[in-house]
C-alpha cells in the first residue's frame, strides 16, 4: 500500500519543523551588537541660519548624504541616502529659508528638504549632466528664484514650491563646459570654459531672453580646476603660479585682465580659493587667497576699478575662512603646530589686527592630517561679548567642532564611512596569563625556580579575580547609584574605563571581544573595540592611498602575526600605493596598540616598483611571522620581512602566483624562480577570457583562515559523496555586452596553480552588480536578471563523487578527474549590496550567508536553502537527507534580519570571523554605516544561553540534595523503630 | 548388647547431643528388614524394574543434551517475530528488543563452558557445538537486525568523520590586480 502524501502537507510541515533562523528577543537588541551611522567626507557644510544660529550643521558629502548634525554633541539630526553612484551625486548645496537645496545633476534633480525636520519639501526634475561637468547652484531675485545649471541647460525654479519658471538650453559647440552662474541684479550670467581656447558666457534676462553671448579667448587655460568664480568674477591662476588672471562677467566685452603677483614678492602659487564675504563694505568684490612657495597664506581683494589688492599675508595657514557677524567681518585660520596642537586665530579684515578673543590654541592631534575646510560661526553672549563655533573638516574625512575656548566639543570620524579593509585580531592573554605561557618557552629553568614562578603566578591570578570579584560588585552598585546622579559624574566615569583600560583589552572566555583593525580610503587605520565600536587608537599616514584601478579601489591588510605567539608582538601591515611616486607603500604596525612598526620609516616602506599582486604565505618563519610575498610589475618577489626571504627560497616549488589583466581580460599564473637576482615570476599559463567583450571584473580565491570539518557529504543511501576541496580554485567573473546592449557574463572556475579551467558557464542577458562567496566547495552569487527583471541567488557545489582519487593530499599539478558540478538559481526577493558566509573556529557548525540587502537589513540565510540538490520530488531518501524540496523563491523572513530595525546603507562588505565558541561567528558589516554582531548558524549548542536560570537549577539541585538527606535520616530511624517491635 | 552399643556410642556422643540415633550404622546396614511381608495390595512387578530402567538412562541425557542443545535455535523463530513486529524505526522499543537479543546469545556464549557441563553422553561434541552455533546464530540475527535498522559502521559515510583533511602541495595567491 502506498501512502498518498499532500504536497502542500508536507511543505507545511518543513516549513514548520526546520526552524533554521532565530529571532532575536527584544531584551537582546543590542546587546551584543552595535551600529554607527557616519556620513562621509564632508564637501558642503553649513551652519543652519534660521532659528537658534549654529544649532546644527548641515552638511553633503561625497557619498551622496545629505544630514543634519546637532552643532552641540555631534549627533545625526537626520540624514538621507541619495542614489548611489553618479546619479545620486551632489554638485552643489545651498541652504535659504529652512530649505537645504541640493543639485543631483548626476541624477538629473534638485530637492529641497526641510532643514529641521529632514522631510522633502519638493523634488524638480533638471537636465543631468554627466559625471566629469558638474553643476552649479545659485540664487536669483531675493532668494525666490533658484539658478540651476545643469547639462547644458539653465533652468529657474520657484525656490519655495520647485516649480519651473523657464528653462532655456545653452548654445554649446561640445567643447565647453558651463560650470557657473550667478544672479547679477536683473540678469542671470552663466560662463562656461573651453580649455586652451576661451570662455563663454551667457546674460539672460529675468523672463530668460538671452541678452548678450559671447566669448573671450583664454588659451593659457588648460583647465578648469585653475579658475574659481565668486561674485561675477571669474579668477584664474596661471599654472606656472605667478600670474592671477580675473574678468568681470557682467560687464559687456569681458576680458581677462592678467596681474603678475610677482609684484609682491610672491612666486610658484597654487591653491586658489574665494571666500564670500557680502558686507556692504565687500560688495561686488570677490576676495581670494592663494598659497606660495614659502607656504604663505595671501589674501587678495578684486576692487571695484579691477585692481587687485593684497589684503593680508599671514604664514603657514592650512585653511581659512571668512565669517561675518553683524558688522563684523573676520578672517578665521587655523595652522597645525608640532605635538597635537594647531593655533587658531581671528584677523577683523577691515582693521587688519587680530581679534585676541577668538585666536586660541587648540588641541588637534596629528592624526587628522592637515585641515582642509574651516566653517564658523559668530554669535554674540548675554554679556555682548562673542562667541565662536568652528567647524574642522580635515585631510582625514574627520569633524571636529571647536568651541571658542579651544575646546572640542564633539569629533566625528567620518573616515569609517569608507572603509577598505578590515581584520579582528584577538586580544592578548592577560599579563598573568602570559607569564605562565612564558613559563612554558623557557625550559633551561630548574626545578625549585619554576616552582616558585608557578606558584607565584597563581596567586597572582587569585589576586587578580578577588579584585575583580570586588570591581564588579562596585560597579554593580556604581550602576545603582548611577541613575540619580547628573551627568557631570558621566565623565569621570570615563577617566576611570580609562584607566582600566589595560586590563580591559584582554582575551575573554570565549574570545569574543576582538580589536577591529579597519582601513580607510584616506589612509586612516583604526583600532575599534568590537564591544561597542569605540575608537581605541587610530594612526594616519596622508601618503598611503588605495590601488584604484577602473573605479575599482583596494588597499589590503595583512596579519602577520596574530596575539597567539606571546613573548613574539602581533604584526599588522597595510600594503597601497605612495600617493605622490605612484610606487608600492607597506606600512606596518602593531594591531593592538597601534603604534608604528619601530624600524619602518615614518611614511612605511617604499618599495621602489609597481606592486602587480601580493600574498600573505601561510606558513610561518622561526618567529611565528608569516611573510608577505609581494610581486611586482616587472615580475620580481619581494618578502617582507626581507629576512623571511630564505623561507621562501624554500618553499618556493610550490609557491604559485595568478593576477588578472583586467582591461585584456585575461588571468595569468607565475611560477616562483629562484635566481642569482633573488626570487623572479614565470608566466607559467595565461587564460585569455575576453570572449565577446568580456572584461574581467572579479577573482575570487577561499578565504584561507577557512578550515572544512567534513570531507564528504552523506547521502540518502547513506553512501558518501566526497567535496572537491581544491584549495587553488578561484572564481573568476567576467563582464561585458554584445554591443547590442544585451548583457551578460561568464563565471569560470579557474585553478589558480595550473591555470585549469574547471567550470564554466554564460548567464544571458544578465548584469551585474555580481557579488560572490566562495567558500569549501560552493559557490554561491548573484545578479540581476534582465529577461525576467528579478534577483537571482546562482549556487554552484562541486563533488569528487562516490570516491576520492588520493585522500591524504591535493594537488593542482595532478589533479583528481574533473569534479561533478552541481548547480540550481533561486530568485531573492531583494536587491543585494554585499554577501558574505559564515566562519568558525573548525568548521562543524552549519554556513549561514549573510546577506546586506539594499534596504538596509542584513539577512541571514541558512545554506541549506541554497542547495543545488533541493529535488523538485522529495523522495524517501531526499527526505532522509534533509533536503529541503525546490522552491525557486528564497524566504526572506523578518525575524532572520539580523539588524532587526537597525538599518544600515549601502555596505561594501561583510567580514565573518571565527570566535573561540564553534557555534559564533562574529560579523562586522561596513559600508556607510558599521554594524557588528554574532550570530550562530547552529543555535548556541555549546554555551548555556543568556537566559538560563541558574537560580532555579541550583535550588532545585540543593533541594533534592538536602531531601535525599533527610529521607535517609528519616529511613535509618524508620529501619530502627521498626527492628525494635 | 546392641542396646549397650548404643549406649556406648551415645555415651560418647553425649558431648554433642544428649541422643543420636546413628542409622548409617553398620547395624541397620547389615540387617535390612528384608524378612518383613510385603505390605498390603503391594504386587511385586508394578513399580517399574530397575534393570530395565538402568538400561535406557544414558539415552535420557543424551535427550536432555540434545534439549539443551536446541535451545538457542528453537528461540530464532520466535525472534525472527518479535524483530519483524519490532520494526527498523530507531526507537526505545526496538532498541530495547535488540539490545535483548544481543544480550541473551551473549552471556549464554560467556557462560558457554557451564552450559557444556549440563551436557554429557554420546553425542557431546555435537551437541556442543550446536549448541555453540545457535548461539552465534542469534548473535548474528541480533546483527541482521542491526544492519537493518542502520547501526552497523558498515557504510564509508560512517568513517567519514575520521577522514583527515588534504594536505595541500601548492600554494597560490593572488586575485584582481592592483
Amino acid at each position: 500500500m502506498k501512502v498518498q502524501h499532500n504536497p502542500w502537507i508536507f511543505l507545511l510541515s518543513v516549513a514548520f519543523l526546520v526552524q533554521l533562523c532565530l529571532a532575536l528577543y527584544e531584551d537582546q537588541a543590542g546587546k551584543f551588537d552595535w551600529r554607527h551611522q557616519y556620513i562621509g567626507r564632508a564637501v558642503h557644510a553649513t551652519f543652519d541660519q534660521s532659528g537658534v544660529q549654529g544649532k546644527r550643521l548641515l552638511l553633503s558629502t561625497e557619498q551622496n548624504v545629505v544630514a543634519a548634525v546637532n552643532a552641540r554633541n555631534g549627533q545625526l539630526g537626520w540624514r538621507h541616502i541619495l542614489e548611489e553612484g553618479d546619479s545620486g551625486r551632489i554638485d552643489d548645496m545651498i541652504v535659504v529659508n529652512n530649505f537645504v537645496l541640493v543639485l543631483c545633476s548626476g541624477g538629473g534633480l534638485v530637492r529641497a528638504f526641510h532643514s529641521i525636520s529632514g522631510s522633502l519639501q519638493w523634488e524638480a526634475p533638471v537636465p543631468a549632466s554627466p559625471a566629469q561637468k558638474r553643476g552649479d547652484l545659485a540664487l536669483h531675485g531675493g532668494d525666490d528664484q533658484l539658478l540651476v545649471l545643469s547639462g547644458d541647460s539653465i533652468t529657474v525654479l520657484n525656490s519655495d514650491t520647485g516649480v519651473e519658471v523657464w528653462t532655456k538650453v545653452l548654445s554649446n559647440t561640445g567643447t565647453t563646459d558651463y560650470v557657473y552662474t550667478a544672479s547679477h541684479g536683473n540678469d542671470i550670467i552663466v560662463a562656461g570654459i573651453s580649455p586652451g581656447s576661451h570662455v563663454s558666457k551667457v546674460i539672460y534676462t529675468k523672463k530668460g531672453e538671452v541678452k548678450l553671448q559671447e566669448s573671450f579667448p583664454a588659451a593659457w587655460l588648460a583647465s578648469q580646476e585653475q579658475c574659481q568664480f565668486s561674485k561675477g568674477h571669474l579668477i584664474c591662476l596661471s599654472q606656472d603660479g605667478s600670474i592671477v588672471y580675473h574678468a568681470r562677467l557682467d560687464s559687456n566685452a569681458a576680458s581677462f585682465i592678467a596681474s603678475s603677483i610677482s609684484q609682491y614678492g610672491l612666486q610658484r602659487c597654487q591653491q586658489l580659493e574665494v571666500f564670500s564675504a557680502d558686507t556692504e563694505l565687500y560688495e561686488g568684490m570677490p576676495i581670494f587667497s592663494v598659497r606660495c612657495d614659502t607656504k604663505s597664506f595671501n589674501l587678495f581683494i578684486i576692487k571695484a576699478n579691477t585692481k587687485l589688492e593684497l589684503l593680508k599675508t599671514l604664514k603657514e595657514v592650512d585653511s581659512a575662512e571668512i565669517i561675518q557677524f553683524e558688522d563684523i567681518t573676520v578672517l578665521v585660520t587655523i595652522s597645525r603646530e608640532d605635538g597635537d596642537k594647531a593655533t587658531m586665530a581671528g584677523i577683523d579684515l577691515e582693521t587688519g589686527k587680530e581679534m585676541t578673543e577668538l585666536s586660541v590654541k587648540v588641541h588637534f592631534p596629528q592624526h587628522h592630517g592637515a585641515p582642509n575646510q574651516l566653517r564658523g560661526v559668530l554669535f554674540k553672549h548675554k554679556d555682548g561679548l562673542i562667541g565662536m563655533r568652528i567647524l574642522v573638516i580635515s585631510e582625514d574625512h574627520s569633524l571636529v567642532l571647536y568651541q571658542q575656548s579651544g575646546k572640542v566639543l564633539w569629533l566625528r570620524e567620518e573616515a569609517l564611512a569608507s572603509i577598505m579593509s578590515v581584520e579582528m585580531v584577538d586580544l592578548p592573554v592577560s599579563q598573568i596569563m602570559a607569564k605562565m605561557e612564558d613559563e612554558f618557552g623557557n625550559q633551561n629553568n630548574d626545578l625549585l625556580s619554576m616552582f616558585v614562578r608557578r606558584f607565584t603566578t597563581q596567586f597572582q591570578q587569585v589576586q587578580a579575580f578577588i579584585l575583580q570579584l570586588r570591581q564588579r560588585l562596585k560597579a554593580v552598585r556604581h550602576h545603582h547609584h548611577h541613575h540619580q546622579v547628573e551627568e557631570a559624574e558621566v565623565e569621570q566615569d570615563e577617566e576611570e574605563e580609562e584607566e582600566d583600560e589595560e586590563e580591559y583589552l584582554t582575551r575573554d572566555d570565549f574570545n569574543l571581544h576582538k580589536m577591529i583593525v579597519a582601513v580607510t580610503s584616506c589612509g586612516k587605520i583604526f583600532g575599534l573595540d568590537s564591544q561597542n565600536g569605540h575608537v581605541v587608537w587610530r594612526l594616519y599616514n596622508p601618503l598611503l592611498v588605495p590601488f584604484t584601478k577602473q573605479g575599482r579601489s583596494v588597499l589590503p591588510l595583512y596579519v602577520h602575526r596574530t596575539t597567539a605567539h606571546f613573548p613574539h608582538q602581533p604584526q599588522c601591515s597595510i600594503l597601497g600605493l605612495h600617493k605622490t611616486t605612484r610606487k608600492g607603500l607597506l606600512f606596518t604596525f602593531h594591531p593592538i596598540s597601534g603604534v608604528a612598526e619601530e624600524n619602518m620609516p615614518a611614511s612605511g616602506f617604499e618599495l621602489n616598483h609597481g606592486i602587480l599582486q601580493a600574498t600573505l604565505l601561510t606558513q610561518m618563519d622561526s618567529e611565528f611571522l608569516r611573510p608577505l610575498v609581494v610581486l611586482s610589475t616587472d615580475l620580481k618577489y619581494f618578502v617582507y620581512p626581507r629576512e623571511d626571504t630564505d623561507l621562501v627560497k624554500e618553499l618556493a616549488p610550490s609557491l604559485y602566483m595568478f593576477s588578472s589583466n583586467d582591461a585584456a581580460g585575461i588571468l595569468q599564473g607565475y611560477n616562483t624562480v629562484p635566481t642569482d637576482q633573488g626570487l623572479v615570476a614565470d608566466v607559467m599559463w595565461r587564460l585569455d577570457l575576453k570572449r565577446e567583450g568580456h572584461a574581467i571584473t572579479q577573482v575570487v580565491p577561499k578565504r584561507l583562515d577557512e578550515r572544512v570539518n567534513s570531507q564528504g557529504i552523506v547521502l540518502g543511501d547513506r553512501s558518501v559523496m566526497y567535496k572537491y576541496l581544491n584549495p587553488n580554485l578561484v572564481v573568476v567573473i567576467a563582464e561585458g555586452d554584445d554591443g547590442q546592449g544585451k548583457n551578460s557574463f561568464n563565471v569560470y572556475l579557474v585553478d589558480g596553480v595550473s591555470g585549469r579551467l574547471v567550470f564554466h558557464c554564460n548567464h544571458k542577458k544578465s548584469s551585474g552588480p555580481i557579488n560572490v562567496v566562495h567558500s569549501e566547495n560552493w559557490v554561491v552569487y548573484n545578479f540581476w536578471n534582465q529577461k525576467h527583471r528579478r534577483v537571482e541567488l546562482a549556487i554552484l557545489e562541486m563533488y569528487e563523487g562516490k570516491e576520492q582519487s588520493n585522500t591524504t593530499d591535493f594537488s593542482s599539478l595532478h589533479p583528481p578527474p574533473p569534479p561533478v558540478i552541481m548547480r540550481q538559481a533561486y530568485t531573492f526577493p531583494g536587491h543585494i549590496s554585499a554577501m558574505a558566509a559564515t566562519i568558525t573556529e573548525i568548521g562543524i557548525t552549519s554556513k549561514h550567508i549573510l546577506i546586506a540587502m539594499q534596504n538596509g537589513g542584513i539577512l541571514e540565510l541558512a545554506k541549506a536553502f541554497l542547495d543545488p540538490r533541493r529535488p523538485e520530488n522529495p523522495t524517501a531518501e531526499s527526505r532522509e537527507e534533509g533536503l529541503l524540496p525546490y522552491i525557486p523563491e528564497l524566504p526572506r523572513p523578518f525575524e532572520a534580519t539580523i539588524n532587526y530595525n537597525h538599518s544600515v546603507y549601502n555596505i561594501r562588505g561583510i567580514h565573518t570571523v571565527a570566535s573561540g565558541l564553534e557555534s559564533t561567528c562574529l560579523v562586522l558589516a561596513y559600508g556607510l554605516d558599521l554594524f557588528y554582531d554574532r550570530v550562530m548558524p547552529s543555535r548556541m549548542f555549546d554555551v548555556l544561553k543568556d537566559d538560563f536560570d541558574y537560580f532555579f537549577i541550583g535550588s532545585v539541585v540543593v533541594g533534592m540534595i538536602l531531601v535525599s538527606l533527610l529521607t535517609q535520616k528519616l529511613a535509618a530511624r524508620k529501619a530502627l523503630n521498626r527492628a525494635w517491635k | 548388647m546392641s542396646g549397650n552399643k548404643v549406649a556406648l556410642r551415645s555415651k560418647e556422643l553425649q558431648a554433642v547431643h544428649r541422643w543420636t540415633l546413628d542409622l548409617t550404622s553398620k547395624r541397620f546396614q547389615e540387617k535390612p528388614p528384608s524378612n518383613l511381608d510385603d505390605p498390603v495390595g503391594y504386587r511385586p512387578g508394578c513399580v517399574s524394574d530397575s534393570s530395565a530402567s538402568q538400561e535406557s538412562k544414558p539415552d535420557i541425557i543424551v535427550k536432555k543434551s540434545w534439549d539443551v542443545a536446541l535451545g538457542p535455535l528453537k528461540q530464532i523463530p520466535m525472534n525472527f517475530f518479535i524483530m519483524w513486529m519490532a520494526g527498523n524505526s530507531i526507537s526505545i522499543f526496538p532498541i530495547m528488543m535488540v539490545g535483548m537479543m544481543f544480550i541473551k546469545p551473549i552471556q549464554a556464549l560467556i557462560a558457554i563452558q557451564q552450559t557444556f557441563k549440563m551436557i554429557e553422553g554420546r553425542n557431546a561434541f555435537i551437541q556442543r557445538f550446536v549448541y555453540f552455533l545457535g548461539n552465534i546464530v542469534g548473535v548474528g540475527l541480533a546483527m541482521y537486525k542491526c544492519q537493518n535498522m542502520g547501526l552497523l559502521p558498515t557504510h564509508a559515510s560512517d568513517w567519514l568523520a575520521f577522514m583527515e583533511p588534504q594536505r595541500r602541495l601548492e600554494w597560490s595567491g593572488g586575485g584582481m590586480a592592483f
